[in-house]
């Protein structure tokens, strides 16, 4: 294992004045970062500061970087990922990135299969490796000569960070890796870093959770617009100094205040609502102008009840009132017309059609509107394109421009543009604001407010607990498919949410 | 519980479906007149070996997660350079037959270059070079059909079956020695597991340092060089090769495409056989000594592959529809369903 | 609310110019790449015929061969937009269109017409199906598909030709429908212009209108750039997959008539080799294989200088299968330049 002290420095990684240069853009500016052998070292910063560019470069993705980098304390050239892999760097990509038809031992040993003679492969030997190698990440009892895709998600995860361990890094590199992770499994997977921690690896964890940070990490550095900005124990630290090095100045309250617009007059309400095997029996009710919070932890059926709400999937039982009248969905276009919209998660893969202008992804949920009969003109929507475009504050404000030449702020606020357009009564926002700037962040949440405030209302549905107190009126909590309880808006907060979420605390009214 | 058992018996018809297909022809056969007489197997499976190449061809391409069309012409043009070269310039069998399997390697290269270096997708880049070689072949006969003309030695010998009481032809056995080298190699050496790792996740096997552009090209080539030696020994055997060859009845490239289909390889790599694609070709060999019109293999043949896709594409959507079912959710079903 | 709208915006995310070059450029290029390439091989044409290449009758030959690949190409460009790549069923599709027409023609020249086309849309219906609703991989189904088709045609009819003139019987509304039908694909207007062309060029036209003009080309050009975000932007996939394969089914099978009264004759492999000729007219066009980026105009000056093309070699003296190499490495180019143009976008 890595051992410090054997290197001049005392670092497991230094990197020292490294840049990376884009066409056009200077993507990591001189930075220096060491990382010591039994640390964590949390590295932050928002979307585009150059964190991912810094890793990759590490990762060996790059033959062009310029700079040191020094690993225990030898200069390396990390110009292939090969390169890198042999001088002890393990990457644990956002991404899962194991082969989903082939075994677990497969997957793990992959391109360094052992060889029984020159020409055939040990399986033996394999699987009686990969079985030490699950025993490092606590998944001792899996068996692995099963294929991958038979495994759940959070196990792929750990496939996924054993198999990495395998090449016996001295850094690992684990790059968001909770985010497919309910906050349980976030638990196990902490426990198994402090472990590797205390074997002696030197470990980088990229994060956008605060509060994973001060859990697990021992050192943060801050990056911003490619340059290294602030580097401290995090024990020096606290949450606002760190979001104030992240963007640049210091924010006040990231949340105020704020009035609720609900009124008394009944939008939405769901009675019975169930598909069989993701969500039974849900019942709430939302009404005008309010944002009602559905929270639970991952893999509760959040993202499934907004599909079966707007007709993406189908239901096995229940009744939709809308305005207290009974409505049956068919489909997404079917539910637009009648009032309930879906902000999805995800806008790479299920938001915008990247390739195309912002006019043609802001009026891609009104097609219809866009002439009579089967006649479209783009020009009959330009109007409210406009409109749309600067109510949200895209920059730069041209509908012709391809959404994909974007920031990822931007583009999420062109999503947010396309709902808006929509024009529907109750809009279900799925993680509206996950991965983006704060800038944009405050932009979506200012305009959510004034959404509500003219009559019409909200589900938001969102891990970000900070976001879900600011915004919610009320919040309605899941469970493994189940409403379990209810939070008046006086009563939400971070703590109660996530104390609710698993199962526990005041509010939960009745548990399954 | 029950649910469990019989989704277990399904997937495992599914994946031995191949020898279920077998199955069912050889009892057909029993109702067939003289089906299951020495000559008839021996010239059943002996016809049926072209496209054994072939298949073992498309399936190894397939596996690494591409489609090779060339398949069909390189095979033709093996047997045209092979009978070419022995015929006119009077070279011997063996290095006729070697420059051809090597011209295939070239062409594998070439193919495999195009997808891995010009990141064009397989199956296009194999669509254009399959003119590539139609052109090339005219160029090089003329149009013109080629034959053995003398020294008949060879193909008798590949037409003769060498194991006593075993009614297979020497050609059909060296197919099969082919196809058995290649699937030891496929399961046992690491080069054939990175195969099924690059057609399985190509990210992943680049990142873990396997050389996937290297294994791709090596896929081609070994698709090409084995269906350029096939049609070498394919021209031997039959005493003439030409162009058309495969343009007459059902085309040997939409066999090979249906066997590896229906040895349930999957179209998206990573999984596959190229045994399973052995035994469906054996199986569509004999089904066409059962139907003796063209008319008739084309339909059984096509209806086959048809099912085989509607039924992959009809299990893939209900998997997709059911992706995410939480396990305790599923059991409160079960026990409300079981009360009501 | 007015009180948080008002506050100052400064940090607004900052914008990477470089991205909008190159596809400003990209997009400039694809929309009139492909006339330059045809004014560069009129020229080429010029020099390599010494002149007589704008006599009436090379014209007229250009525009005849490039007529049933023009027909296709339009309904195959929906296709490709809608990212599929390529209908592999096209030849089958042509020729169960010339079969059932020279099959039904004792109904009349204009029934039967209507029957050829209606086979087309039907097949077009089936795979619109297939791949829209059950998300069945768009070349394998239609590969097989293909296979499927000529199996059941070759059963039908044994593998046999089918000639107009002798399935009409004798009476003479049927023997004047045959000779409607064999004239369809003889008929000039003006002294050079066919039927034919005229055809194609309407077709063109139709199909360029349905592209750009309505709702269904709109919702398509979302469809084509990602599936997934169409689904979530309540737009009915299916009925749009299913509305392209009918377009794209009904122009196959529209040329697989033309094409059978021109040879006079209907059999199984009268499409053979179109579904590569076309889909080289296509991407000659513009249109990019990811779908989502491409135009009919575009598709038509494809078709034209694959015409120029073909003409421009039997000038130099090939044959028709010496001009496969030729294709062959043409195609080859279009395609590496296509996804290196994709890639290119991709990546801005």
């Amino acid at each position: 294992m890595g051992n410090a002290s054997n290197s001049e420095s005392g670092y497991a990684l230094d990197m020292r004045s490294v840049s990376k240069r884009f066409p056009g853009t200077l993507a990591v500016d001189k930075v220096d970062f060491q990382v010591r052998a039994g640390e964590v070292h949390a590295l932050m910063g928002e979307n585009g500061a150059g964190k991912s560019t810094l890793m990759k470069m590490l990762a060996g993705l790059f033959n062009d970087y310029t700079g040191e980098i020094y690993i225990n304390g030898e200069k390396r050239e990390l110009h292939s990922p090969m390169l890198s892999k042999e001088y002890g760097v393990g990457m644990v990509y956002q991404e899962l990135s194991v082969a989903r038809s082939i075994s677990i031992y497969e997957n793990l040993l992959v391109g360094r299969l052992p060889k029984k003679n020159a020409l055939f492969i040990d399986k033996k030997k394999a699987i009686e490796e990969s079985k030490k190698l699950l025993a490092r990440v606590g998944l001792s009892n899996l068996d692995p000569t099963i294929n991958v895709s038979e495994i759940s998600q959070c196990d792929a995860q750990l496939v996924e960070i054993a198999k990495v361990l395998g090449n016996e890094p001295k850094i690992l590199v684990l790059d968001e890796p909770t985010s497919a992770l309910s906050s349980e499994e976030v638990q196990r997977l902490f426990t198994i870093v402090r472990n590797l921690k205390e074997q002696g690896l030197a470990i980088v964890y990229i994060s956008h959770h605060l509060a994973e940070i001060f859990e697990i990490a021992d050192m943060v550095t801050v990056m911003r617009d490619g340059k290294k900005v602030d580097c401290c124990p995090i024990a020096e630290t606290n949450t606002e100094k760190l979001v104030a090095s992240m963007v640049g100045k210091s924010v006040g309250n990231l949340y105020e205040a704020h009035e609720s617009s609900a009124e008394s007059e009944e939008m939405l309400r769901v009675e019975d609502f169930t598909r069989w095997g993701f969500f039974h029996h849900v019942n709430f009710q939302l009404k005008k102008g309010e944002v009602l919070a559905i929270c639970g932890l991952a893999g509760a059926g959040r993202s499934e009840i907004a599909r079966g709400l707007t007709g993406i999937d189908k239901i096995n039982g229940g009744k939709i009132f809308m305005h207290g009248k009974e409505i049956e969905v068919k489909n997404l276009g079917d539910s637009i017309r009648k009032g309930i919209g879906y902000l999805t998660e995800d806008r790479k893969v299920y938001g915008l059609a990247l390739r195309q202008s912002v006019g043609d992804n802001i009026s891609s949920c009104i097609i219809n509107k866009g002439g009579k009969g089967i006649l479209y003109n783009e020009k009959n929507l330009q109007k409210i394109i406009n409109e749309k475009i600067n109510e949200m504050e895209v920059y730069p404000a041209d509908p012709d421009r391809l959404v994909n030449s974007f920031s990822g702020g931007n583009q999420q606020k062109v999503l947010m543009a396309k709902w808006l357009a929509a024009g529907v009564d109750v809009l279900i926002l799925d993680e509206p604001t996950r991965g983006v700037d704060i800038g944009a962040k405050q932009t979506i949440h200012e305009v959510v407010r004034n959404y509500v405030s003219q009559g019409h209302s909200c589900i938001l549905l969102s891990s970000d607990l900070p976001e879900v107190s600011g915004l919610a009126d009320r919040a309605i909590i899941l469970r493994e498919g189940h409403v379990i309880g209810e939070i008046p808006k006086a009563g939400i907060n971070e703590n109660s949410l996530l104390i609710a979420a698993n199962g526990e605390g005041e509010y939960v009214s009745c548990q399954k | 519980m029950k649910d469990k058992k019989f989704k277990l018996s399904a997937n495992l018809i599914n994946e031995y479906r191949s020898f279920i297909f077998l199955a069912l022809i050889l009892i057909i056969g029993l109702f067939v007149e003289r089906f299951y007489s020495a000559y008839n197997i021996s010239a059943a499976t002996g016809n049926g070996t072209l496209v054994i190449w072939l298949g073992l061809g498309f399936t190894v391409c397939m596996i690494a997660g591409h489609m090779d069309l060339t398949i069909m012409y390189m095979s033709t043009l093996g047997a045209l350079l092979t009978l070419g070269l022995h015929a006119q310039q009077g070279l011997p069998w063996g290095v006729a037959i070697l420059i051809a399997t090597l011209v295939g390697v070239l062409v594998g290269l070439i193919n495999g270059l195009l997808v891995t270096q010009l990141k064009l997708p397989a199956f296009i880049a194999t669509l254009g070079m399959q003119f590539v070689l139609k052109g090339t072949m005219y160029i090089y006969t003329g149009g013109e059909e080629l034959s053995i003309g003398r020294d008949y030695d060879f193909s008798d010998f590949l037409n003769s079956n060498p194991i006593p009481f075993i009614p297979f032809s020497a050609y059909f056995l060296i197919a099969t020695v082919a196809i058995i080298i290649v699937m030891i190699i496929f399961n046992y050496t690491r080069f054939g597991r990175n195969i099924y790792m690059i057609g399985g996740n190509l990210e992943t096997a680049w990142l873990a340092g396997i050389k996937s552009n290297f294994v791709t090209v090596m896929a081609f080539v070994i698709s090409a060089a084995s269906c350029a030696l096939g049609g070498a020994l394919n021209g031997i055997y039959s005493g003439t090769a030409g162009i058309t060859m495969g343009e007459k009845g059902i085309s040997p490239l939409m066999i090979a495409f249906t066997a590896t289909i229906i040895g349930g390889t999957a179209t998206t790599g990573g999984k596959g056989s190229v045994v399973y694609t052995w035994v469906s070709l054996i199986a569509i060999a004999l089904l066409k000594s059962i139907f003796k019109k063209t008319e008739m293999q084309v339909l059984v043949i096509a209806a086959i592959l048809i099912i085989c896709i509607v039924y992959e594409t009809l299990a893939m959507y209900n998997r997709n529809k059911t992706v995410g079912t939480r396990p305790n959710l599923h059991n409160e079903y079960l026990k409300e369903h079981g009360k009501n | 609310m007015s009180e948080v709208n008002n506050k100052p915006k400064t940090n607004t995310a900052k914008v990477d110019t470089r991205k909008e070059e190159i596809s400003k450029f990209s997009l400039i290029f694809n929309k009139l790449g492909i006339y330059v390439v045809v004014v560069l091989l009129i020229i080429i044409g010029m020099i390599v015929s010494k002149g007589s290449f704008f006599t009436a009758s090379n014209i007229q030959s250009i525009l005849e061969a490039v007529a049933l690949i023009g027909m296709v190409a339009s309904g195959l460009t929906f296709v490709t937009y809608s990212g599929n790549w390529v209908d592999m069923a096209i030849p089958l599709t042509m020729a169960a269109g010339g079969m059932l027409t020279v099959q039904t023609i004792n109904l009349g020249f204009i029934p039967a017409l209507l029957i050829g086309i209606a086979t087309g849309a039907l097949i077009g219906l089936t795979s619109g199906f297939m791949i829209g609703k059950f998300r069945a991989n768009a070349i394998i189904w239609t590969w097989g598909f293909n296979l499927l088709l000529s199996g059941v045609i070759r059963f039908v009819w044994g593998g046999k030709q089918l000639y107009a003139d002798q399935v009409a019987n004798d009476s003479e509304y049927a023997q004047h429908a045959a000779n409607t039908f064999f004239s369809i694909s003889r008929t000039y207007i003006g002294k050079y212009i066919s039927l034919m062309a005229i055809v194609m060029i309407l077709m063109m036209v139709a199909a360029w209108f349905i592209h750009t003009k309505t709702k269904f080309g709109q919702e398509l050009k979302i469809v084509g750039t990602n599936y997934e975000v169409a689904k979530y932007s309540g737009i009915n996939c299916t009925k749009v997959m299913i509305i392209v394969y009918v377009i794209n089914g009904i122009t196959a099978s529209t040329a697989g008539i033309f094409f059978s009264a021109l040879r006079k004759t209907s059999s199984y492999e009268n499409g053979t080799g179109y579904d590569f000729s076309c889909l080289t007219a296509v991407l000659l066009g513009g249109c990019l294989m990811d779908g989502g980026k491409g135009s009919v105009v575009g598709t038509f000056g494809g078709v034209i200088a694959y015409g120029i093309l073909n003409n421009i070699l039997s000038w130099i003296g090939l044959g028709t299968y010496e001009k496969y190499l030729v294709q062959g490495v043409v195609f080859l180019f279009i395609v590496w330049l296509n996804t290196y143009s994709n890639r290119k976008l991709g990546k801005a």
